[in-house]
C-alpha cells in the first residue's frame, strides 16, 4: 500500500470512529514537574528507561492497544486498567511517563481512556513517588472522571502531603472524593466537618467520599488496613454520616444511607442509634428504618 | 350515526323509515325538533329515504367487520379493554422493496434508511400489505339517490390512510377530494385503514384515529364514527420462548468460541440455529431490540414483528450517519414481510449517557399483577438518563410503565450487568437473578480459610496489550480479597445491586425465596466506575424455560470444582434451570460485558401475549 493510501485509510478510520481529536494540550507535562520531587521522579523515570526498557515497551504495549480497545468498547470508554493493574510496581515509573506529554493525533475518548486507565493503575499501586504528577493531572484535568480518578490516585497516596494537596483543592468534587480514598483520619475528619455546613450538592458529594473512607470490605485489605487508623476513620464517617441522615431529606439521606451501608453495621449502628435518639418525628421514623435493616443484615 | 341539518319532508320520512326499523338504533336518524312542522320537499311515498351512514370495523375483535348485528357496531366510537377496533403501524416491508442504497449505490442516510416502509406511499403493496390495513366497511345503502354521497375523514389524518377496495385493488381515498360514489353507497364499500406510524409521544398523538362517514343526500347529512386504537409496540419478556438467536461474527479473538458454545447452548431448545449477523460490532444485545405489534386478525391475532435500532449516536455532527452504524441491520436485514423496522433518536442527547441507549439496558420484567406483559427495566436517574425522546416513546405505549433502577455507578450502566429473569414456579411465576457480591466474597474467604488461597482464578486467561503480546489475568484467592479496588468495588456493587432490589421489590412484588443469588465480584475500571472483575455470570441469555447460558466464571479449581459455578448452577438449579457455560473471556468480558450483552433473541408472540387489548388499561 502506498503512503498515501495509508494515511488515506487512518484518516478514514478516524473519521469513523467520529470522536473529536485529542486536546493539544497533554494531561500532564514535564515541564510541571519544576518541584524538587517532581524533578526526583523525571530522574527516577530517566533512570529506569535506562536499567529496565522492557518495563516500558510493556507499558506501552498496552498503550498502543487503546485504539483497538476502544474500537470494541462497550461503555463510555475503553477499559485499560487491568492490564496496566497486571503489570505489577515495576510499572510505575514506566505508566508515570507515559502520562507525560502524552498528546498523541488520535481520538480525544481514546487518550481519555489510556489517561484513566494510567491513572487508576498508578492509584493502585500507591507509591509516593506519584505524588506530584498526579497533582498535576489534577490541576489539570478537564474531564470530571479524569480529575475524579487522579485525585483518588493521589489520596491513596495517604500521605501527609497528598491530603494537603486535596484540602487546599475541596472546591472541586473531585479533591472531596480524593480525601475519601485517602481512607486517612485527618481527611476524614476534615470531610466530616465540611458535611455539617455543606448545602445538599456538596453533601451528596461528601458523603460519597465518607462512604468511600468507611468502606468496611476496603479496610479488611492489607493496604488500606496498613494505616492502623480504621477505627478513627470509620467511627468518625459513620458519626457524620448519620448525622446528615436524621438532618436531610431526600436524595441527600438516600445517599448518606448508602454510605453508611457501605461502613457496615458494625459502626453504622451505633452511630445511627445515637443520631436517631437525637432526632425526631419523621427523621427519627426514618433512622429506626434504616436501623433495622443493617441489624438484619449484621445478623 | 347522526343525522344532521335535516329538511323538514326528509325528517318525516325519516320518522317513518324509523318507525319501521322499530327506532332505537344509534345509526338512525335523528327525531326532529318539537317545533319542526309543516312538510316540504318531495315527502309521500316518493320521497327518497334520508341519507344512511353505517360505518363499521372490528369493533368486538373478531378479526373481520360484521354487519349483522350490534358486534361491530355498539360502542364503536370508543376505545377500551373490551370494545373497540385496532389498527397495525404499517412498517414492515412486504414486498421487500425498501432499497438500502441510493441511486449512485451508496448508503442511505440512517434517515432515509428508517423512512422506507409500506405505509410510506399511498398504495397498498400486494396481497400481504392488504393484511396489514384494518378492516373498515360502510353498509350498503340500497336506497341511496344518485345525488347521495360520502366522505370519509379521519382524526389524525398525518397518521393513517384510508384505502377502500375497487375491482382494480385498494384505492387511496382522500378525505376532500375522493367522494364516495352513490353508487359505492348502495352497494357498500370495503375500506382498510392503514397506521403509518406506532405512538411516538402521547402528548402528541395518543394513538386513537377516529373515522367519520359523512353522507349526504337531498341536502340532508347523515354521520357515522368509529375509534381506532393503533397497536402499541410490546418488547418480549423472558418467559415468551425464544425461537431465534443472534450473534455477531467478527474476525476477533474470542468470537469463534463464544459462538461456538452460544449455539451449543441451544441444544435441546427450540433454537434450530445461531443466527450470525456479520457487522463490525460484537455488542449484539445492543444495537437493536425485539418487539411486536399485534391486532385481532382472521382466525387470531395478525402478528407483526418489530426490530428496533437503539438511539446510540456514535457521531452526533454527522448529518447522513449520526447512528451507531450496527444498528442498521434493523432496516437492511431484517426489515421485510411482517417484519418492521422502528427507530427513535434525538440528536444532542448527552453524549456521556449514551451507553444507557444501548438494549442491554433494556429488559422486560417478566408479568406481575396488572401488568400482564410485564414492565420495560431500564437504567435511568434524572442526572444520568437514556435519550428521552425513545424513553417517551416507550412510555407512550402505555402497556408495559417502566421500571428505573440506578446504574450510573457502573461504568456501562446496562441493567443486564446486575440483573436478570427466569421461568420459576413462584407466585409470580418467575424467579430474579441478581448480582450478589456479598456471596462472592464469602466463597473466596471460606477457600481462603479451608487452606485455598493460593487458588488461582483466571488460570490461562490474558488482558490486552497489543496483538500477540497479553498480560496474564491470573489472581489467588488471596490476592483478589486483599485487592482494595476489587474489594471497595463490590462493597459498593453489593449496596447499589441492594437499592436495585429494592426498586423491583416495590414495583413487582418479587420477594427473597423469588430471587436467585449469582455471587461475582466487581471493580473499579477508573475512580467511580464499576464493572464485573469475574465474568458476570448474571449477565447470561435465557434461552428456553429451563436453560441459561451464562458466562464461564473461570474461578478457582478446588478439588476439580470450579465453586463459582457450583454456587451458580446450584442456585438455578433451586428454581428448575439448567445453566450452560458459555466461554466469553476474550472478546467481551475484557471489554466489560458478557453473553447477554454479545447475544439476542427474537422470541415467540402467544395468542394471549399478541390480545393485548384485553389487558389494555
Amino acid at each position: 500500500m502506498k503512503r498515501a493510501t495509508l494515511v488515506g485509510a487512518a484518516l478514514l478510520a478516524a473519521c469513523s470512529l467520529g470522536a473529536a481529536r485529542a486536546a493539544a494540550e497533554p494531561l500532564v507535562r514535564t515541564t510541571d514537574l519544576s518541584s524538587p520531587a517532581g524533578a526526583a521522579v523525571l530522574g527516577e523515570i530517566a533512570r529506569a528507561r535506562r536499567l529496565h526498557p522492557a518495563r516500558f515497551d510493556q507499558v506501552r504495549a498496552v498503550r498502543a492497544s487503546a485504539p483497538a480497545r476502544d474500537r470494541q468498547r462497550h461503555g463510555r470508554v475503553a477499559q485499560l486498567a487491568p492490564a496496566l493493574r497486571a503489570l505489577g510496581k515495576d510499572a510505575l515509573l514506566p505508566m508515570l511517563s507515559a502520562l507525560l506529554d502524552d498528546a498523541p493525533d488520535e481520538p480525544a475518548r481514546v487518550t481519555l481512556a489510556v489517561h484513566l486507565g494510567l491513572l487508576q493503575a498508578i492509584g493502585e499501586l500507591r507509591d509516593a513517588r506519584a505524588h506530584s504528577v498526579l497533582v498535576a493531572a489534577l490541576d489539570r484535568a478537564t474531564d470530571p472522571r479524569l480529575a475524579r480518578t487522579a485525585a483518588a490516585a493521589l489520596g491513596a497516596l495517604g500521605t501527609d502531603e497528598a491530603i494537603d494537596a486535596l484540602l487546599a483543592r475541596t472546591s472541586s468534587p473531585a479533591a472531596i472524593a480524593g480525601l475519601g480514598a485517602a481512607r486517612r483520619a485527618r481527611a476524614t475528619g476534615a470531610l466530616a466537618a465540611m458535611l455539617d455546613g455543606a448545602d445538599d450538592i456538596t453533601a451528596v458529594h461528601i458523603m460519597d467520599a465518607l462512604g468511600d473512607a468507611a468502606n468496611e470490605w476496603a479496610w479488611q485489605t492489607s493496604k488500606v488496613a496498613a494505616s492502623g487508623e480504621r477505627d478513627a476513620v470509620v467511627g468518625v464517617a459513620a458519626a457524620a454520616l448519620a448525622r446528615s441522615f436524621v438532618l436531610r431529606r431526600g436524595d441527600a439521606r438516600a445517599r448518606a444511607a448508602k454510605a453508611l451501608r457501605l461502613a457496615g453495621a458494625g459502626e453504622a449502628v451505633p452511630a445511627l442509634r445515637v443520631a436517631r435518639d437525637g432526632a425526631a418525628g419523621e427523621a427519627r421514623d426514618a433512622a429506626g428504618r434504616l436501623l433495622a435493616e443493617l441489624t438484619r443484615q449484621a445478623r | 350515526m347522526q343525522l344532521n341539518a335535516p329538511r323538514w319532508g326528509l325528517l318525516l320520512a325519516a320518522c317513518a323509515a324509523l318507525a319501521a326499523c322499530g327506532g332505537g338504533d344509534d345509526d338512525a336518524p335523528a327525531a326532529p325538533p318539537p317545533s319542526a312542522g309543516g312538510a316540504a320537499g318531495s315527502g309521500g311515498a316518493s320521497a327518497p329515504s334520508p341519507p344512511r351512514a353505517d360505518l363499521r370495523a372490528d369493533v368486538n375483535r373478531d378479526g373481520v367487520v360484521s354487519l349483522d348485528g350490534p358486534g361491530d357496531d355498539d360502542g364503536e366510537a370508543t376505545w377500551d379493554a373490551q370494545r373497540g377496533a385496532i389498527f397495525l403501524a404499517n412498517l414492515d416491508d412486504d414486498l421487500g422493496a425498501c432499497p438500502i442504497v441510493d441511486a449512485a449505490a451508496r448508503p442511505l442516510s440512517d434517515d432515509d434508511l428508517a423512512r422506507c416502509n409500506d405505509a410510506a406511499d399511498e398504495i397498498v403493496n400486494g396481497p400481504d400489505d392488504e393484511l396489514d390495513l384494518a378492516p373498515l366497511r360502510v353498509a350498503p345503502w340500497p336506497d341511496a339517490g344518485d345525488d347521495a354521497e360520502g366522505v370519509i375523514s379521519v382524526s389524525a389524518g398525518e397518521k393513517v390512510r384510508v384505502f377502500k377496495r375497487t375491482t382494480s385493488g385498494f384505492q387511496l381515498v382522500r378525505a376532500a377530494e375522493d367522494k364516495l360514489s352513490a353508487a359505492e353507497l348502495r352497494a357498500g364499500i370495503e375500506l382498510g385503514l392503514e397506521g403509518r406510524d406506532i405512538v411516538r409521544d402521547a402528548a402528541q398523538w395518543d394513538g386513537t384515529v377516529d373515522v367519520t362517514l359523512t353522507v349526504t343526500a337531498g341536502g340532508a347529512s347523515a354521520t357515522d364514527s368509529v375509534r381506532l386504537r393503533v397497536a402499541p409496540l410490546l418488547f418480549f419478556h423472558h418467559l415468551m420462548p425464544a425461537e431465534q438467536i443472534f450473534a455477531t461474527k467478527v474476525a476477533a479473538s474470542g468470537s469463534k468460541a463464544f459462538r461456538a458454545d452460544l449455539a451449543a447452548a441451544t441444544e435441546g431448545t427450540a433454537i434450530t440455529a445461531l443466527d450470525e449477523l456479520e457487522v463490525d460490532d460484537q455488542w449484539t444485545q445492543d444495537f437493536f431490540e425485539t418487539a411486536f405489534m399485534s391486532a385481532p386478525g382472521v382466525g387470531g391475532p395478525r402478528v407483526m414483528q418489530v426490530f428496533v435500532r437503539s438511539a446510540n449516536v456514535y457521531e452526533p455532527k454527522s448529518a447522513s450517519f449520526p447512528l451507531r452504524e450496527a444498528g442498521r441491520v434493523v432496516f437492511e436485514r431484517f426489515r421485510g414481510k411482517d417484519r418492521a423496522g422502528v427507530v427513535q433518536y434525538e440528536r444532542g442527547h448527552d453524549e456521556d449517557s449514551d451507553t444507557l441507549n444501548s438494549f442491554g439496558n433494556l429488559e422486560v420484567v417478566p408479568p406481575t399483577p396488572g401488568h400482564p406483559l410485564g414492565r420495560i427495566l431500564r437504567g435511568s436517574v434524572p442526572s444520568f438518563a437514556p435519550d428521552p425522546s425513545f424513553a417517551t416513546m416507550i412510555a407512550s405505549q402505555r402497556m408495559q410503565p417502566p421500571i428505573l433502577v440506578d446504574t450510573s455507578w457502573l461504568e456501562v450502566a446496562h441493567v443486564d450487568e446486575t440483573l436478570s429473569f427466569v421461568r420459576a414456579k413462584t407466585p409470580l411465576g418467575w424467579a430474579l437473578a441478581v448480582n450478589d457480591a456479598r456471596l462472592a466474597k464469602s466463597i473466596l474467604e471460606g477457600l481462603k480459610q479451608g487452606g485455598h488461597g493460593d487458588a488461582a482464578m483466571f488460570e490461562g486467561k490474558k488482558w490486552y496489550t497489543d496483538d500477540g503480546d497479553q498480560v496474564p489475568a491470573v489472581a489467588t484467592v488471596a490476592q483478589v480479597l486483599d485487592d482494595t479496588a476489587v474489594m471497595s468495588a463490590s462493597a459498593k456493587a453489593a449496596v447499589e445491586v441492594d437499592a436495585q432490589l429494592e426498586i423491583l421489590k416495590k414495583e413487582t412484588g418479587v420477594t427473597d425465596d423469588a430471587i436467585i443469588r449469582v455471587p461475582f465480584l466487581h471493580h473499579e475500571v477508573y475512580a467511580g466506575a464499576s464493572a464485573a472483575y469475574q465474568p458476570g455470570m448474571v449477565n447470561g441469555i435465557y434461552l428456553a424455560d429451563g436453560v441459561f447460558a451464562a458466562p464461564d466464571p473461570h474461578g478457582p479449581i478446588v478439588d476439580g470444582v470450579d465453586p463459582f459455578k457450583a454456587a451458580t448452577e446450584a442456585a438455578f438449579a433451586a428454581r428448575g434451570v439448567e445453566v450452560r457455560w458459555v466461554e466469553d473471556w476474550d472478546l467481551y468480558h475484557r471489554n466489560l460485558g458478557e453473553v447477554h450483552c454479545g447475544s439476542n433473541t427474537r422470541r415467540r408472540v402467544s395468542v394471549a401475549d399478541a390480545r393485548w387489548w384485553e389487558m389494555a388499561k
